[in-house]
């Protein structure tokens, strides 16, 4: 029996592969509005409808597609009409970042009379991680809020973000939403240790493995040094890692890249790498680091830097107070967690110019930073910022993508910069602009 | 997400040995939401046709383990729709998750567990060479992600009821809408006898069964002889589940006394 499925009135009758997900199924296909989030049924982004059931495209195997209309927010729309809750996500902007958007206006089309008087049970299965809901409870409910910018009077006036339009239909284009064609995957093998030198690594599995480009490690890495939490002034914050270092320091530092034509091989390419770590003493807790004798994670100390700050003569403050309460306060760590993936695509133009593709609200930093991590000279090294799936500090850096499940983007340079078969793209760089920029 | 390492499909109809990589998919929603990287090969459910819900003449009721939560949460029983409202998973995977698939996946706070731990539910598991047994969904799930099934077993179905004369529900989670961190359902028979279920707060269901409802010392004492272990993650502290338990189990009592 043949496959066949239809996406948005056009039939597809390419085979899934046996463990796809509908999701990059549709995205093969070039329904880029299909976003990755958490890419395990939680956050909602890559919602489409099957015969008319919105589902997690994430968790739906694309072989159970076949036979059935599969209907992406690309195909919500009719004779160039906005479906009305386009509209209406236009009319409340109930979007910041838009990465979230595709999945909320899918679900919201979906939902009958009793769900939308229960909007929290209706759409818990859809995440936003900027708007904080009340401009996506206004949307669904009709509400409109953006004004017209009149002559005279435009300032303060609230008027739509020019990118809504993208957002609400799914056609603005976040980092990964590009076809490179021949593009190359990379996957990292990182740390189960949070310290460890690295004794040796051998690649020879994972070379020989069919489909496997490249692995990179240490030892092909500039000696170098970078920030990873590099501020606007460089001298800010020290030079702590190498874009892959002999020491790793925290669990899940990268220790090897593969290259692969496939994400699969890439991944397989990972796990035949075989590491052979000296476990070191490590310390996790930042007071117990303080204390002496503490393991060092770096040979310079464990204080980086130290910060005090007062507001008056505040010594004079207590001694004139009535009363005087003093505690310790602590906060956990936390990470905003936006929905965009971490990832960078990366390609040599025909100058040898290196470009990069990434999702950071700041070019120049990590354009400085890649430049410093590989041997691409900086006047050859740009930077391509894609629409931003959520913002805040985390995409300021693009260092901040280095702890994540991804490739960061400074290895997406380095490995496009060294490769030997470098990925290249035909696709313009023409820009999307980012509500939140 | 994409499960890489799976390198076949095959319809779970056609005969075929069990092997080493080999997984029963029925919705989906647990398969594909982890890399799963010793999968080799899926033998899709999809196409059994199983009835989802098959009610026989002594109001007794065969969940088919391919049953959707969608399906049942349709059904016109209030408790069903109650335990499907407990999933933190919203209605757009209730569309693809199964009632087989959350008793398989064995989580503490999975209420299709609670609800077929409460009407007495049995499991019918079917072995590769075609064997059959059944055991209670007590003793099917037990412990944090375990069940009794053995390589290549697959769980065809849950019978449950007959429905009790009347049910009560009580559930808490950290967050609104969140993931239980205690489930507890009641149930009282028309004879008179009472039941109280005991999930979330435990790695493993629990339930109590009474003759006649019991005071509320004797439901204090029958909980605390049952349960052994207090489940502990980020949703909850064992301390608070365990409050929350007592707490709801004679909620519970009064409201069905």
């Amino acid at each position: 029996m043949t496959f066949s499925v239809e996406v948005n009135g056009v039939e597809h009758t390419t085979e899934p592969r046996p463990g796809q997900c509908l999701r990059t199924y549709l995205r093969e296909r070039g329904c880029f509005g299909v976003k990755k989030g958490c890419d395990s049924g939680d956050c909602g982004a890559c919602t489409v409808h099957v015969d008319g059931v919105p589902v997690h495209s994430c968790l739906y195997p694309a072989v159970r597609a076949g036979g059935h209309a599969v209907t992406t927010v690309e195909g919500l729309a009719t004779a160039g009409e906005l479906h009305p809750v386009q509209q209406r996500f236009l009319d409340a902007q109930g979007f910041q970042c838009g990465f979230c958007t595709a999945g909320f206006v899918m679900t919201t089309a979906a939902l009958d009379e009793a769900q939308l008087a229960d909007l929290p049970q209706a759409l818990k299965g859809n995440l936003c991680r900027c708007t904080g809901y009340r401009a996506i409870s206004d949307a669904v409910r009709g509400v409109t809020t953006v004004e017209t910018a009149c002559p005279g009077r435009a300032v303060g006036a609230s008027v739509a973000a020019p990118a809504g339009p993208q957002v609400v239909t799914g056609t603005a284009r976040y980092t990964l939403d590009v076809d490179v064609p021949g593009v190359l995957h990379m996957k990292l093998l990182r740390s189960p240790h949070a310290h460890a030198r690295v004794v040796a690594i051998d690649t020879a599995d994972a070379l020989a493995l069919p489909g496997v480009q490249a692995v990179f490690t240490h030892e092909d890495a500039p000696r170098r040094r970078f920030s990873s939490g590099r501020h606007e002034n460089p001298a800010d914050d020290p030079a702590d890692t190498r874009v892959l270092d002999d020491v790793v320091r925290h669990v899940g530092q990268r220790v090897a890249a593969v290259v692969a034509d496939t994400e699969a091989a890439a991944e397989e390419g990972c796990r035949r790498v075989r590491v052979t770590y000296e476990v070191r003493p490590a310390v996790t807790d930042p007071e117990e680091a303080l204390r002496p004798g503490a393991p060092l994670v770096q040979a310079t100390g464990n204080v980086v830097g130290e910060v005090h700050g007062e507001v008056g003569d505040v010594e004079a403050g207590f001694a004139a107070a009535a009363a005087v309460y003093e505690r310790t306060f602590h906060t956990p760590r936390v990470q905003h967690a936006s929905l965009e993936t971490h990832g960078a695509v990366g390609w040599l133009e025909a100058d040898d110019s290196l470009v990069v593709r990434t999702s950071t609200r700041s070019r120049s930093s990590p354009a400085a930073r890649c430049a410093t991590c590989s041997t691409c000279p900086p006047s050859r090294c740009g930077w391509w910022r894609a629409a931003s799936g959520a913002g805040s500090a985390a995409s300021r850096r693009c260092s901040s993508r280095t702890w994540s499940r991804s490739p960061c983007c400074n290895c997406a340079g380095r490995c496009a910069w060294s490769s030997p078969a470098p990925s290249s793209s035909s696709v313009p760089p023409r820009g999307t602009r980012s509500p939140c920029a | 997400m994409d499960l890489h390492t799976v390198e076949q499909w095959v319809d779970a109809r056609t005969v075929d040995a069990w092997r080493p990589g080999d997984a029963w998919l029925a919705g989906g929603t647990a398969l594909f939401s982890a890399p799963g990287v010793h999968l080799r090969r899926l033998r899709d459910l999809g196409g059994t046709g199983w009835e989802p819900l098959v009610e026989d003449p002594d109001g007794r009721l065969e969940i088919a383990a391919t049953c959707t939560v969608a399906r049942l949460a349709a059904h016109p029983v209030a408790l069903f729709g109650q335990c499907c409202r407990a999933f933190l998973a919203s209605f757009t995977i209730w569309n693809m998750a199964t009632v087989g698939g959350n008793l398989c996946a064995a989580l503490p706070a999975g209420p299709m567990i609670a609800l077929t731990t409460a009407l007495d539910g049995g499991c019918l598991l079917l072995a590769p060479d075609g064997a059959a047994r059944t055991l209670p969904v007590t003793a099917f799930v037990v412990g944090d992600g375990r069940t009794a099934l053995r390589e290549g077993e697959l769980l065809r179905s849950v019978t449950v009821g007959p429905l009790p004369a009347r049910t009560a529900f009580r559930q808490a989670s950290l967050s609104t809408l969140g993931r239980s961190a205690a489930l507890l359902i009641g149930t009282r028979d028309a004879d008179g006898a009472m039941t109280l279920t005991i999930t979330a707060a435990t790695p493993r269901p629990h339930r109590l069964r009474f003759a006649v409802p019991p005071t509320a010392g004797e439901l204090r004492e029958a909980v605390e002889d049952e349960v052994e272990h207090w489940f502990d993650d980020l949703h909850g502290h064992p301390a608070w589940r365990r409050h929350l338990t007592f707490r709801f189990a004679e909620q519970i009592r009064e409201e069905l006394s």
